[in-house]
């Protein structure tokens, strides 16, 4: 068949002329006359009808390169005075030589020698991923021992939170119900201490009330000395007692404000825990004895010198405690259990883009360039001598971004992003300052190599047989640059 | 900026005391100035006299010979130096200085194209008290110099265009001895002079030259670059709308510069143009020293008109003067053109799109953008190197660590007809392991500090440096031969870049060199400054046509220019920030550098400095398309800004302007070519194209690309989406996108999104454009063309013109070019070759059979079915019809060029 210039042999069958002779646009409604097809004037708005021509800005050329693959190229480069088709078959105005062959020759031992670097790569990868795999198994054997204490250790909290639970429930029955009553005994016993104070009070003035008969009686002259000492006495102790005289409101005061303290201890509010019940109590019984001993000391019927015993705590009270701080320490254990357990975890679960993170983490490759020292880290950091670059912050397929290194002198944190080829050892092959401050740099390493990087051969050796790999050809275009 | 850096003119001695005279003259109107006539005759076309003045002690006389010379193309030149330093009879405290003052046409080769031409001039009358004579081709030109007080004055059909001395504010500062200074003289500024702490010897003491210039009746003044201002310049004289400082010319190595100053900036061209409805005339001041020009309105002799009077100084050097009385614009430039060199035609790849940065960082970095340009679709000519490249800025080597083949990288660029551009600048590492620097030093090539024997020696880009003394011709030719391929290790793809040629001095006076710094022929610094970087610019251009055995034309892009750096190189404005303000000042220093010569001018896309947002970034872009310079080019601290970077949609919106830029490279090749030919700009402002139209005159933010018709009104400001734009007269224009037409003199508002720059063509005009686009500009040799006829509403017609040649040799001066004039009228279109000289090679003719026009589109007739194509090669005239479809299109014509 004679194919039109530009078009692949299996499309040819779209250009053929209708019954009239005209032709319709590929991408439009547009009819033509199929004469104007390759004659070098735009018709279709999609460039269909100028295949083979630079006439239309937007369409596509097809290249045959028999011997090597076939390929498009933009119109924009037909009849341009540049060989861009291997077989020549895009310039007309100058005679371009056919290096399909040779191309052919190039790309089978550039693919050969892909190939083999691929495979090679693959094995030290094969034996870094077996590595990887054993340290994950450690981590797995970690983990599962961490989760086994996790057991033990979540099931001792259970018990010992029961533990303090009945030890809460007895403690407060107890308190419930003997606190209150304890409470009503002191304030009988204190109306008791009144009552006796009351009638010693009445004691007191009758007794005074005859030595003051006494003394208006009494002739200096006419009594012995034993007597007039006596009288003077009772006379320096009347100017005491004035002295000391408490006034009977003030008594009822301390009363009526120690009943209080005592009327809001007889019912506990749901709003206090038990503990902080338990320390209030003890506060306030504290101040309680010491305000009822004070005011006794005042009213002369307890010596100052008298010593109190304060309330002691009691024993169920300490048991209590020992049990809480046994639950805190088992509550903090299995906090300090469940992190590692997480991070453990995570670590299990996280896909960190290469399946061989755990044996490569911390590997140092190292080159001079320019004049400097460049060092790149896996999954840690890169250095320019003694300069950070950055610190590993993601992974995304073969590209590592490593963030927030040093500060530049007048600019941002310095930042490198190193892309990784397959290769068979680690090894940086370029650094690039694109941009102040951020670096890109180029490495190979057995790390970044896929069995889906081996390539079969994509040559169009016969005319037709290969030719239906075309479309998918386009995407594969850049890949057989690369090559 | 760093303002203080900077001298203002009261820190300038010799500014100092000029401005002074200027003042006191206006307060003393009776004055006539500091010289009286001695003698005066006329010979031959050649006015002769003395001047005399007598010293301030009034003990000694001083002469002055003066010439007033009638030249080809009408140009008149005055001439003006000093006896005693022409004869030698002064003493300096160092014998190496020269004794004469420089003389920058002579230095420059304009001697050799300013013949005297005595034909057309005759002496009128002669009295006691002046002198007439009439001079011009068509005799309608008169010039009469009164005797006393001194004033020459220019008319054209009796009217006055140019005075000269009207303010006798003629000056030139005799010799005198440095014995006999005062301590007045020294606080003048006469004698040493320290600024910023940096001390100027000043051996041979006060040697300035001034004179006042009036343009009578000229309201609009443009021209003296370099510097960011309006086009139309403003007021010097503390007005409001003004200035307080005088527009300064120094080539200084401005960092981060002032939008909207007098201040100067990186070249400087002492040449104004003056614009009045439908006349125009000039002059231009040849001198190579620190000049300030003085600029004032005044009311003129017709009601509401306005003159301009303009006062000019310079430091040293002799008076010389060229007056051009047009009348028109096209007349001065062919004038002016002849006498200083015609810009260059330069290579077709030049005038495509530039992609630079301070640094691409390695050959693998050069070759990732090349292929990026291909994967996106974009097309860029030429990829550029800054001073990283070299190893350790040892110019004319390179860093074997980045760059370790670059012959293969040329190759590889030039397989798809790509260049590289580097740079090398004119100081030179000091360094006894560095070959340019030994040969240098070993040769005695280099500029010489006060001393005169001792190396000047400071600091820049590569740390203590030398510097090429250019005004050595050996030094010159030895500075051109490092470009050999044996020398500097490249390939014929690669082309240069001479950047810090103002000279720029880090740490030096001004950031330059200075001024008692001694050159080749005991030239002070001080004489020369201005010319520092041409002379860098003739060797490098020498040294590129030899590597070329004269065959390839040369790109070169300097920063530093004076009249006549555009026959040899393209120019950029220097250091922009990325910002409105710098985008929309880049416009008017563009036009400003085109209509003084300076055409092959553009600024940094999109700024040097800074990062531009999206918007900013696209409508850069939109503006540079039209620039005819354009590049894109950043500071080393900025992020990386290829045009494909910002992502989609702006990536499509970039290559779209790209790619109407190179659809017009027929057009703004033909431009090139009048410029080449005629000595226009590329750009022509609003008053050129319009030059009746007074609402025009200072209109600088919209231009004309050539005269293809083609009106730009570049968007400057953010978040606009429409534009107004000025329309002159009541033709109709159409706008290119769409063919919406706009009628009717005034204001018009044009869409303009983003990415959409307004560009109108005018009704009249025939655009020549090839609609291939293709990865370069010399790949489009072979493609076929595209005629858009823009029908005028008056008169029913149109025209254009259309050069090309091989774009890369000089050929086209054997006659391998081909010139094709079109025009359409009555529905005849008309091709016709052009009797040109020299003429057209039948061989090269005959070699571009294949070239055709493959569309004709028509706007403005939107009812004719079909038109006759009549072809007229050789005087052959071959006719047929063509139908024309509901579009106005006409499908594949078969027309061919040849």
């Amino acid at each position: 068949a004679n194919d039109l210039r530009g078009v692949a042999s299996d499309k040819s069958d779209l250009y053929k002329p209708d019954a009239k002779g005209n032709w319709k646009c590929l991408g439009s409604d547009k009819l033509i006359s199929f004469n104007q097809v390759n004659d070098d004037y735009c018709d279709c708005p999609d460039g269909s009808d100028e295949p083979g021509t630079s006439a239309c800005h937007n369409g596509k050329f097809f290249c045959k390169n028999t011997g090597y693959i076939s390929s498009y190229i933009p119109s924009n480069r037909v009849d341009d005075t540049v060989c861009d088709c291997c077989d020549g078959s895009d310039e007309s105005l100058i005679k371009c030589p056919n290096t399909c062959a040779q191309k052919a020759r190039e790309y089978l031992a550039t693919l050969e020698e892909h190939n083999r670097l691929v495979k090679n790569g693959l094995k030290i990868r094969e034996q870094w991923a077996l590595e990887s795999a054993k340290k994950t198994d450690e981590v797995k054997a970690r983990y599962k021992e961490i989760s086994d204490s996790l057991v033990a250790v979540s099931a001792e909290k259970t018990q010992l939170s029961e533990k303090v639970e009945k030890m809460k429930r007895s403690t407060d029955l107890g308190a419930e119900a003997v606190l209150p009553l304890d409470f009503q005994d002191l304030r009988v016993a204190l109306l008791s201490l009144v009552d006796e104070r009351n009638e010693m009070q009445e004691r007191l003035d009758i007794l005074t009330n005859l030595l003051d008969e006494l003394t208006l009686l009494y002739e200096t002259d006419k009594f012995d000395e034993t007597m007039k000492e006596a009288i003077l006495s009772f006379e320096d102790l009347k100017e005491q007692e004035i002295r000391r005289k408490v006034s009977s409101d003030d008594v009822h005061n301390y009363l009526e404000s120690c009943n209080n303290h005592l009327s809001m201890l007889t019912g506990p509010s749901e709003d206090i825990t038990f503990s902080s019940l338990i320390k209030d109590i003890k506060k306030i019984l504290n101040s309680l004895v010491w305000n009822i001993k004070l005011s006794l000391i005042n009213f002369g019927i307890l010596s100052p010198s008298a010593s109190s015993t304060p309330l002691t705590d009691s024993e169920s009270y300490r048991r209590f405690e020992a049990a809480q701080r046994d639950l805190d320490a088992a509550e903090e254990n299995e906090k300090s259990l469940e992190k590692e357990h997480t991070k453990l975890m995570h670590e299990l679960e996280y896909h960190h883009g290469w399946d061989l993170y755990r044996a490569i983490k911390g590997m140092e490759t190292k080159r001079e360039i320019g004049g400097y020292t460049y060092k790149v880290v896996f999954y840690e950091n890169v250095f320019q001598d003694s300069i950070l670059l950055g610190n590993f912050a993601s992974q995304e397929g073969n590209v590592l971004k490593y963030e927030n290194g040093q500060s530049c002198w007048n600019g941002p944190h310095r930042s490198a992003i190193v892309t990784v080829e397959c290769g068979v050892e680690n090894e940086i092959v370029s650094v690039l300052e694109a941009q102040k401050c951020e670096y890109l740099i180029k490495m190979k390493s057995p790390a970044a190599c896929s069995p889906d990087q081996l390539k079969q051969s994509l040559l169009n050796t016969q005319n037709s047989a290969n030719e239906n790999a075309v479309n998918g050809m386009e995407d594969k275009e850049s890949s057989v640059d690369e090559l | 900026a760093f303002r203080h850096q900077f001298k203002t003119a009261e820190q300038d001695g010799f500014a100092r005391r000029n401005r002074d005279l200027a003042k006191f003259q206006k307060e003393n109107l009776n004055w006539n100035g500091l010289f009286q006539l001695n003698s005066i005759s006329y010979n031959s076309g050649v006015v002769s006299g003395v001047f005399e003045q007598q010293s301030e002690n009034g003990e000694n006389q001083h002469l002055f010979p003066f010439s007033i010379s009638f030249l080809k193309n009408d140009v008149v030149r005055f001439q003006m130096d000093e006896k005693s330093r022409l004869e030698g009879t002064v003493e300096y405290e160092k014998n190496i200085l020269t004794k004469r003052r420089f003389d920058a046409s002579t230095e420059l080769g304009f001697n050799e194209r300013a013949e005297v031409y005595g034909k057309d001039a005759h002496l009128l009358e002669q009295t006691s008290t002046s002198l007439t004579i009439r001079y011009g081709s068509h005799g309608r030109f008169t010039v009469i110099v009164t005797f006393s007080p001194f004033k020459v004055e220019f008319q054209r059909d009796g009217e006055p265009q140019v005075v000269l001395n009207e303010r006798h504010l003629l000056n030139m500062e005799y010799y005198r001895p440095k014995s006999s200074r005062t301590p007045e003289q020294e606080a003048n500024g006469m004698w040493d002079e320290t600024f910023d702490n940096f001390h100027d010897s000043k051996p041979k003491g006060p040697e300035s030259v001034g004179l006042d210039i009036k343009f009578v009746d000229y309201g609009n003044v443009y021209g003296v670059p370099e510097h960011t201002s309006s086009l139309s310049l403003k007021e010097t004289n503390n007005s409001d709308a003004g200035y307080t400082e005088p527009y300064r010319l120094y080539n200084v190595d401005l960092f981060e510069y002032e939008v909207d100053s007098p201040m100067s900036q990186y070249g400087a061209i002492p040449f104004m143009q003056a614009h009045k409805p439908n006349s125009d005339v000039a002059v231009f001041w040849s001198n190579a020293a620190a000049t300030w020009i003085d600029v004032e309105k005044e009311s003129g002799p017709s009601p509401h008109s306005q003159s301009t009077s303009t006062h000019w100084y310079s430091e040293s050097g002799t008076l010389d003067l060229f007056i051009f009385l047009g009348p028109k614009a096209s007349d001065v430039y062919e004038s002016y053109s002849a006498l200083v060199g015609r810009p260059l035609l330069p290579p077709l790849f030049s005038i495509g799109y530039h992609q630079c940065r301070w640094n691409y960082v390695s050959e693998e970095d050069v070759l990732n953008v090349d292929a990026k340009f291909d994967e996106v679709d974009m097309p860029y000519d030429t990829i550029w190197l800054d001073i990283e490249y070299a190893s350790k800025r040892r110019y004319f080597t390179w860093d074997k660590a980045t760059f370790p083949n670059p012959k293969a990288m040329l190759e590889k660029l030039d397989s798809k007809s790509r260049k590289l551009i580097v740079i090398l600048d004119p100081h030179i590492k000091n360094d006894p392991n560095y070959f340019v620097s030994k040969e240098l030093i070993d040769y005695n090539y280099a500029v010489k500090d006060k001393s005169g024997v001792d190396n000047y020696n400071a600091d820049c880009w590569p740390g203590n440096s030398v510097w090429v003394d250019f005004f050595n011709p050996e030094a010159q030719a030895w500075w051109g031969s490092l470009y050999e391929f044996d020398r500097f290790e490249s390939d014929k793809n690669l082309w240069i870049w001479n950047d810090m040629n103002e000279p720029s001095v880090f740490r030096g006076p001004e950031t330059s060199m200075h001024r008692d710094a001694i050159h080749y022929g005991g030239w002070e610094h001080r004489d020369i400054h201005n010319i520092y970087g041409h002379k860098c610019i003739n060797g490098t251009y020498n040294g590129l046509i030899k590597r070329g055995e004269g065959a390839v034309r040369p790109f070169i892009l300097t920063r530093s220019f004076f009249a006549g750096t555009s026959a040899l190189a393209a120019n950029w404005i220097g250091d922009t920030m990325t910002t409105w303000e710098h985008l929309r000042g880049s416009i008017p220093t563009v036009l400003t550098n085109g209509i003084s010569g300076m055409a092959f001018s553009g600024a940094d896309v999109a700024g040097f400095f800074g990062n531009p947002d999206a918007e900013l970034f696209v409508r850069w872009y939109e503006t540079a398309i039209f620039y005819p310079f354009f590049r894109a080019h950043a500071h080393i601290d900025t992020k990386r800004r290829e045009p494909w970077l910002y992502g989609e949609p702006y990536t499509s919106l970039v290559r779209e302007l790209l790619r109407i830029r190179y659809r017009l490279l027929p057009t703004w090749y033909t431009a090139f070519y009048n410029s080449h030919t005629h000595g226009f700009p590329i750009l022509y402002p609003q008053f050129l194209m319009h030059p009746e139209d007074e609402e025009g005159f200072a209109i600088d933010d919209q231009f004309y690309v050539g005269d293809s018709g083609l009106l730009v009104k570049p968007v400057t400001h953010p978040s606009i989406d429409k534009i107004t734009i000025y329309l002159a007269d009541d033709e109709v224009y159409f706008d290119l996108h769409d063919h919406t037409e706009y009628a009717g003199k005034g204001h018009q508002v044009v869409p303009a999104p983003l990415g959409r720059v307004p560009v109108l063509l005018r009704g009249g005009n025939i655009l020549i454009t090839r609609e291939r686009i293709r990865r370069a500009a010399e790949l489009t040799r072979n493609d076929p063309f595209t005629l858009t006829i823009a029908v005028s509403k008056i008169g029913k017609n149109a025209s254009g013109f259309l050069y090309l040649d091989d774009g890369v040799t000089f050929n086209y001066k054997k006659g391998e070019y081909l010139i094709r004039h079109f025009s359409y009228e009555n529905g005849i279109l008309t091709m016709k070759d052009s009797h040109s000289n020299p003429p057209v090679s039948p061989k090269y003719s005959s070699s571009q059979k294949h070239l055709k026009v493959e569309r004709i589109n028509i706007y403005g007739e939107q009812t004719r079915k079909s038109i006759k194509i009549r072809k007229i090669i050789d005087s052959e005239v071959t006719e047929w019809d063509v139908s024309v479809d509901d579009s106005g299109c006409i499908r594949n014509p078969q027309l061919f060029l040849v």
